[in-house]
C-alpha cells in the first residue's frame, strides 16, 4: 500500500519538480517564469498531438520510449522515498539502479541513431561518453558509500546511516555527495553538462538524441527524464541526508517523510537552479575533466574511509 | 566525539581547497581559493585551540586570518589587476592528468604518513596526511604551472600545509615562532610582488618558461 | 555434402561431451591411468570433476549451436572447396575431442599433448581460407603465440615436477606446502604467462584481434566463446589447486592484468570498424572480467577467506560462461552478417534491420547482454563481480583495499563503454539507411542460422533470469575447489551476496519491467488517445534530400572516445590537399588520414620482433652453405665433448 502511495509520489511529483526548478532559475534571472504546473500542461499537450514517426526507422525506434519509461517506473519502485519499511520493493540494490539508468540510456542512443540524422547520431555519441565516463565515479561513490554503511541495499543502507550522529562531519561522506551530485549534473544533463532547453542542435547532448520524437513518445520521454531527475534528487537526499524518512509503516512516520522529502527536494532543487544560473555550459571536451574531478573526489571518500578509522 | 571529527572535516576542506587552486585558469580564482583556504586552515587553528586548550592559538588564528585571509590576498590581487590581460598559458601537465597526479600524491603522502598518525596520540593525528600531502601538491603546484604568481600561491600552500602538520601534530609550535615565519612570508610575498611586476614590464609575460632565455 | 558429414560429426560429439558435462556437476566423477597408450611420463591420465565438468558444459554450450550453423554457412561454398569444408569437419571434430580431453587431463603429458593437439587444430581452423594473405599471417602470428606460451607453461610444469618429483598434477596440491616458494612462484608465474596468452589477456592478445576476422565465423565463434576460457581453467587450476595457497601478489597481478585488460579492450573495439575484429576485442575486454574475479579470489584465498574467494571465482565462472553464449551469439550473428552482405565493415552497413529482422533482433539481445543489461545473463555476472569487489574490505590491509578500489573503478569504466560501443555496432550495423550497395541487396539468412543463434539467445535470457541454474553448479565447483560454498544465499528467484550486502532479485526483475512496459502500451491502446502516425521524413534542417551520406558515421561515433583517450591511441593524422590548377582557393581533394596506433605492439612486440631478427641474421652466418666447415663443426664438438667427459 505504502508502495504504491510512494511510487505514485514520484511518477505524479517529478513534472512538479521540473516545474520548480524552472520557475526558481527563472525568478533568479528576473523573469517571471512560467507557471509552476506548467509541465503537466506540456505532457497533457504532448499526449494529445499527432505523432511524426521518420521514414528510416524500425521497430527500435517506437520500442524505445516504452523501454524507457519502464526502467524509470521500475527504477521508481526501489527506491525509498518515503519510508525505508516496506517503502521500496526489494528487486535488487543501488548497483541495480545505476544499471536501469544505463539500460534507459542504451535505448535511447540506439533510438538517436536510427533516424539517420547527424543530429541523433552525435547526441548519442555525446551521451554515451559521458554516461561511459561517469560510470567510474559512481561505482567509487557506491563502493565509498557501502564501506560506511556495511551494505548495499538502499532501505538497509539509509537505515545504518541514520544511526550515526555525527555523519555530516564525515569528510568521506561529504565527497562523496559532491562527487554524485556531478554525477547527477552529467546523467540527467544539467548545466554545465548539458543544457536542458538549448535549441541549438550542435550544443545539445540529450535533446539531440530525441530531436525525432513528437507525440506521446516525447512524452514519455519527457516524463521518464523528469522521474530520473527525482530519483537522483531522492537518492541524494535520503542517503547523504538520512533523518526524517520514515523507518516504520505507520502514518505518522510516512507523514513526516513526505515533509522531509518536499524540504530535502526543495534545497536541492534551488541549489541546482542557482548553481545553472551562475555557470556557463562546458565545452564537450571539457566535461570529461569535470567527470575526473567527480572521481578524485570519489576516490578521496574511499581513501578516507580507508585511513581516517 | 567532535573534535577528531571537526579537524578531520576542516582538513579535507583544506585539501579541496588545493585541488581547486591546481585546476583553475584564472589567476583571481586562484587567489580567491588560496584565501579560502587559508580561512579554513585559521578556522582549524580556532577548533584546536578551543578543544585543544591553547589559547595562544586564537591569537596565532587571529593573525593568520589577518595576514593570509586579507593583506597577502589583497596584495596578490592588487599585482594581477597590474599585470592586467595576458595570454592565457597552459599548465605542463593537462587537468585530467593533473588531478590524476594529485591522487597519486594523497596516497604517497597516506602511506609515508602512516607511521607518525599511528604513533601520535592527539585526536588531530589523523589529519597529518592530508597536511603533507598539501605539501606535495604545492611543491606540485610549482613545477606545473608556469606562470610566475601561480608558483608564487604554491609555494604560499606549501607554507599553509606546513603550519598546518604543525598544528594538528603538536597543536601548534611556540608563538614567537610563528609571527617570525608570518612576518618572513609578508616580506618575501611583498617583494615577489614587486617582481613579477618588473618581470611582466620587460619579457611582456609573466610565463616562467620564457626565462629559459637567460642560458649560459 | 561436405557440410552434412560435418554436421554429422560435430554434433554427435559436442552433445557427448554436453552429457558428460552434466554428469560431472551432478556428481558423477571418474579417474583412469592408461599407462600403455603413451609409454612415458606417467601414460594418459584422465578424470573428470567438477570443475571439468562445468568447463565441458561451456565447451559443448559454445561448439554445438556453431556446428549447427556451420551447416548452412558452408552450404554454399564452390564446390572446389568440398575438400575444404571435409578438412573442416575434421579439424573442428578434432578440436572438440582435444578440448573436452584437456579439461579432463590429470598429468603434464596428457595436458600438454591435448594443448598442443588444440592449438594445431586451431590452427588449421583458422586457415581453412588461406588464399589470402591477410588469413596467413595470422595463422603464423597465431602459431607462433600459442608455441611461445605452450613453452612457457611447459617450464612452469617442469618446474613443479622437478621439485614436486611427480608428473602428476595432483601430487603437487599435495606437496605443495613442503615446496620452496620462490620455485611455487617462478611456476606460477611461467604457467600464467602461458595460460594468459590462450586466454587472451593483455599484452597477449595480439594474435586474437588477427585470428578472429581471419577464420571463418563459426570458427571465429568457438575460439572466442570456447577455447579462450581454456586459458582461464589453467588460471583457476594453478591458482587454487595445483600449486596451493599463494602469496597475494599473484592475486594482485592478475587483477591487475584483468583491469588493464577490460580497460585496454574495449578501449580498442569501441574504434574499430571491422565487425569480427570488434568482437575479438570485446573478447579481450570480457577476459579481463573474468580475470578480476579470479584474481579478487586469488587474493581472498592468500588472506583466507574462502567464502569470499568462492564468491569471486563463482562470479568469474558464470561469466566465463555467460560470455560463450553471448559472443558465441554474436559472432554467428556477425557470420550472419557477412553471409549476406560480403562484407565485414560496418561504415559500409546500415539499414539491415529491416533486411534481417530475425537476426537483428537476436543480435540486439546478445548485444544487450554483453553490455549487462539487466534482465538478461551479462547483467548477473558483472554484478556479482562488482559485489565480489565491493566486498574486499574485509581484508584488513590498506594497500589491497586500494587495488581493490582501482579494479571497481576499471570495471565500472569497461561496464560504461562496453555498453557504448554495443549502441555503435548494433546501431551503425542495423539502424537508419544502407550505406553501400551489397548492404541494400541483403536478405535474411537460412533457418538453421537463426535456429543456432536463437537457441544461445534463449539461454541468455534464462540465465539472466533465473541464474540459480548456474549458481548451484558453481556453488558445488567451488565447494570442491576451495573447501567452501561461496557467500551466496540464492533461491529461484533471487539472489543475496555477502550475508545482507547485496541482494537483487533478476526474475522479478525481468517480470516487473516487461508488466510496466505492457502496461503503458496498453493504456495507451485502451484510452486511445491520438492513435495517428504520420510517416515523414527526418529532420535535417530544411535540406532537399535525405540521403545516406548525412547518417553519423561508426568513426564518427568512437570521435569523442578516441579524443578523451587519445593517450592510449596516440593517433597519427595527415591531411593533405590537392587545390585546383587555376586557383590555391577552389579545393579539388582533401585526404584525411587518422590512425590509430596499438603502443603494446609498437613498444614491446616490434622491438622484440626485431631484436630476434637481428640475432638470427647473425646466428645464420653459421650456417654457411659450406661443406667444409660443416665438417669442421663436427670436429670440434667431438673434441670438446671428449674432453669434458674425461
Amino acid at each position: 500500500m505504502i508502495l504504491l502511495v510512494q511510487w505514485l509520489l514520484v511518477v505524479a511529483g517529478a513534472p512538479l519538480l521540473v516545474g520548480f526548478i524552472r520557475k526558481t532559475k527563472a525568478r533568479l534571472q528576473g523573469r517571471c517564469g512560467a507557471n509552476l504546473w506548467q509541465p503537466y500542461r506540456d505532457l497533457r499537450k504532448l499526449f494529445i498531438k499527432e505523432v511524426v514517426i521518420s521514414e528510416t526507422t524500425s521497430w527500435i525506434f517506437r520500442f524505445t520510449p516504452y523501454v524507457v519509461i519502464g526502467a524509470m517506473l521500475v527504477a521508481a519502485l526501489i527506491v525509498p522515498v518515503l519510508t525505508t519499511a516496506g517503502g521500496a520493493l526489494s528487486l535488487g540494490n543501488i548497483v541495480l539502479l545505476m544499471y536501469l539508468f544505463l539500460l534507459a540510456t542504451f535505448f535511447l542512443a540506439l533510438a538517436g541513431l536510427d533516424a539517420g540524422s547527424s543530429f541523433g547520431g552525435m547526441g548519442s555519441s555525446r551521451e554515451m561518453a559521458v554516461a561511459a565516463l561517469a560510470e567510474p565515479t559512481v561505482m567509487i561513490a557506491i563502493f565509498a558509500i557501502s564501506l560506511r554503511a556495511g551494505t548495499t541495499g538502499l532501505s538497509d543502507m539509509i537505515n545504518v546511516l541514520a544511526g550515526d550522529r555525527l555523519l555530516l562531519l564525515n569528510p568521506g561522506h561529504l565527497l562523496a555527495f559532491f562527487s554524485l551530485f556531478i554525477v547527477t549534473l552529467a546523467e540527467t544533463g544539467r548545466l554545465p553538462v548539458d543544457n536542458p532547453s538549448t535549441h541549438l542542435e550542435l550544443t545539445m547532448i540529450h535533446e539531440a538524441m530525441i530531436l525525432e520524437y513528437s507525440g506521446r513518445y516525447l512524452a514519455l520521454i519527457e516524463w521518464a527524464s523528469a522521474i530520473k531527475l527525482f530519483l537522483f534528487f531522492t537518492l541524494l537526499g535520503n542517503i547523504f541526508i538520512p533523518w526524517g524518512i520514515g523507518r516504520t509503516e505507520q502514518p505518522a512516520a510516512v507523514l513526516l517523510g513526505l515533509v522531509a522529502l518536499v524540504v530535502k527536494l526543495a534545497a536541492l532543487g534551488v541549489s541546482l537552479a542557482v548553481l545553472e544560473t551562475s555557470v556557463a555550459k562546458l565545452r564537450l571536451f571539457r566535461v570529461p575533466a569535470l567527470l575526473t574531478g567527480s572521481f578524485m573526489l570519489a576516490l578521496l571518500a574511499v581513501i578516507s574511509f580507508f585511513f581516517l578509522r | 566525539m567532535p573534535f577528531g571529527k571537526l579537524a578531520n572535516l576542516l582538513s579535507f576542506l583544506f585539501l579541496l581547497m588545493s585541488f581547486l587552486l591546481i585546476v583553475r585558469n584564472s589567476l583571481s580564482g586562484q587567489v580567491r581559493m588560496f584565501a579560502i583556504q587559508s580561512g579554513i586552515l585559521a578556522a582549524l587553528a580556532g577548533v584546536v585551540a578551543l578543544f585543544g586548550g591553547r589559547l595562544e592559538l586564537f591569537g596565532v588564528a587571529a593573525v593568520f586570518a589577518i595576514i593570509k585571509v586579507a593583506v597577502i590576498p589583497s596584495v596578490l590581487n592588487r599585482t594581477v589587476a597590474k599585470i592586467g590581460m595576458q595570454r592565457a598559458v597552459a599548465p605542463y601537465l593537462g587537468t585530467s592528468s593533473t588531478l590524476a597526479v594529485c591522487a597519486v600524491l594523497v596516497i604517497i603522502a597516506f602511506t609515508a604518513m602512516a607511521p607518525i598518525t599511528g604513533s601520535d596520540p592527539l585526536p588531530t593525528a589523523d589529519g597529518i596526511p592530508l597536511a603533507f600531502a598539501g605539501v606535495l601538491i604545492g611543491l606540485f603546484t610549482t613545477v606545473n604551472r608556469r606562470r610566475a604568481l601561480t608558483q608564487i600561491l604554491g609555494f604560499l600552500m606549501l607554507e599553509n600545509s606546513i603550519f598546518m602538520i604543525a598544528l594538528l601534530a603538536t597543536y601548534g609550535v611556540p608563538l614567537i615562532v610563528e609571527i617570525g615565519v608570518f612576518l618572513d612570508v609578508l616580506v618575501a610575498v611583498l617583494i615577489l610582488e614587486v617582481f613579477v611586476y618588473r618581470i611582466k614590464q620587460n619579457f611582456d609575460s609573466i610565463d616562467v618558461k620564457q626565462l629559459g632565455v637567460l642560458r649560459g | 555434402m561436405a557440410n552434412r558429414i560435418s554436421l554429422w560429426l560435430t554434433v554427435p560429439l559436442a552433445v557427448l561431451v554436453l552429457v558428460g558435462g552434466a554428469a560431472g556437476l551432478s556428481g558423477w566423477s571418474f579417474d583412469v591411468v592408461l599407462p600403455h597408450v603413451l609409454p612415458i611420463g606417467g601414460g594418459v591420465a584422465l578424470g573428470l570433476d567438477r570443475l571439468s565438468a562445468f568447463f565441458l558444459v561451456i565447451i559443448a554450450a559454445g561448439v554445438l549451436p556453431c556446428a549447427v550453423f556451420a551447416f548452412a554457412y558452408t552450404r554454399h561454398q564452390k564446390p572446389e572447396r568440398d575438400g575444404m569444408t571435409a578438412a573442416l569437419a575434421a579439424g573442428m571434430s578434432l578440436f572438440i575431442v582435444s578440448m573436452a580431453c584437456l579439461v579432463l587431463a590429470r598429468n603434464v603429458l596428457t595436458f600438454l599433448v591435448f594443448w598442443e593437439a588444440m592449438s594445431l587444430a586451431s590452427y588449421f581452423l583458422i586457415m581453412t581460407e588461406n588464399d589470402r594473405s591477410e588469413t596467413r599471417r595470422a595463422g603464423w602470428l597465431y602459431a607462433v603465440m600459442t608455441h611461445a606460451g605452450l613453452a612457457c607453461i611447459l617450464l612452469g610444469f617442469l618446474t613443479m615436477a622437478q621439485s614436486s618429483g611427480s608428473l602428476s598434477m595432483t601430487a603437487w596440491a599435495q606437496a605443495a606446502a613442503a615446496i620452496d616458494p620462490s620455485k611455487r612462484n617462478v611456476a606460477f608465474v611461467l604457467v600464467a604467462a602461458g595460460f594468459l596468452s590462450k586466454a587472451g589477456a593483455i599484452p597477449f592478445h595480439i594474435w586474437l584481434p588477427r585470428a578472429h576476422p581471419a577464420a571463418p565465423s563459426h570458427i571465429s565463434a568457438v575460439m572466442s566463446a570456447v577455447m579462450i576460457k581454456l586459458g582461464v581453467y589453467g588460471l583457476v587450476r594453478i591458482g587454487f589447486e595445483w600449486l596451493g595457497v599463494g602469496p597475494r601478489w599473484w592475486g594482485v597481478l592478475i587483477l591487475l592484468i584483468g583491469a588493464v585488460s577490460a580497460v585496454a579492450g574495449v578501449l580498442y573495439a569501441i574504434i574499430d570498424s571491422d565487425l569480427k575484429r570488434l568482437l575479438a576485442y570485446s573478447t579481450v575486454e570480457n577476459v579481463g572480467v573474468i580475470l578480476l574475479g579470479i584474481g579478487a579470489g586469488l587474493i581472498f584465498h592468500s588472506y583466507d577467506l574462502d567464502s569470499l574467494a568462492a564468491l569471486s571465482v563463482a562470479a568469474a565462472l558464470l561469466h566465463c560462461l555467460n560470455h560463450t553464449i553471448f559472443k558465441a551469439l554474436l559472432f554467428l550473428g556477425a557470420g550472419a552478417i557477412v553471409h549476406a552482405t560480403g562484407t565485414r565493415n560496418i561504415e559500409e552497413m546500415g539499414g539491415l534491420l529491416r533486411r534481417m529482422p530475425q537476426t537483428g533482433a537476436l543480435f540486439l539481445i546478445g548485444s544487450l547482454a554483453i553490455s549487462a543489461m539487466p534482465p538478461l545473463n551479462g547483467f548477473v555476472s558483472e554484478w556479482l563481480t562488482f559485489q565480489a569487489l565491493l566486498l574486499s574490505f574485509r581484508v584488513p590491509e590498506q594497500f589491497v583495499n586500494l587495488v581493490f578500489a582501482i579494479a571497481i573503478a576499471a570495471l565500472a569504466l569497461t561496464a560504461g563503454l562496453a555498453a557504448a560501443c554495443f549502441v555503435r555496432a548494433f546501431g551503425i550495423t542495423f539502424l537508419a539507411m544502407p550505406r553501400s550497395e551489397c548492404v541494400k541487396q541483403a536478405h535474411e539468412v537460412p533457418w538453421t542460422m537463426r535456429l543456432s543463434m536463437g537457441v544461445l539467445a534463449v539461454l541468455a535470457a534464462v540465465l539472466g533470469i533465473a541464474p540459480v541454474v548456474a549458481l548451484r553448479p558453481l556453488g558445488y565447483v567451488t565447494a570442491q575447489l576451495l573447501g567452501e560454498q561461496p557467500d551466496l544465499a540464492f533461491s529461484l528467484s533471487g539472489v543475496v551476496a555477502g550475508g545482507s550486502f547485496a541482494a537483487i532479485a533478476p526474475g522479478w526483475v525481468g517480470l516487473t519491467l516487461a508488466v510496466v512496459i505492457f502496461a503503458v502500451w496498453l493504456g495507451f491502446r485502451l484510452t486511445g488517445g491520438s492513435l495517428r502516425k504520420r510517416y515523414y521524413d527526418t529532420w535535417g534542417c530544411g535540406r532537399a534530400v535525405h540521403s545516406p551520406n548525412l547518417e553519423y558515421t561508426a568513426a564518427a561515433f568512437a570521435n569523442p572516445f578516441k579524443r578523451v583517450f587519445a593517450f592510449l591511441y596516440r593517433p597519427v593524422t595527415a591531411i593533405e590537399i590537392w587545390p585546383h590548377g587555376e586557383s590555391r582557393l577552389f579545393v579539388k581533394t582533401i585526404k584525411y588520414r587518422h590512425e590509430s596506433r596499438s603502443i603494446i605492439e609498437e613498444g614491446i612486440y616490434a622491438p622484440l620482433a626485431a631484436a630476434i631478427r637481428r640475432t638470427s641474421a647473425r646466428i645464420r652466418a653459421v650456417q654457411s652453405g659450406n661443406v667444409h666447415s660443416y665438417l669442421l663443426y663436427m670436429f670440434l664438438v667431438l673434441v670438446v665433448l671428449l674432453l669434458v667427459a674425461k
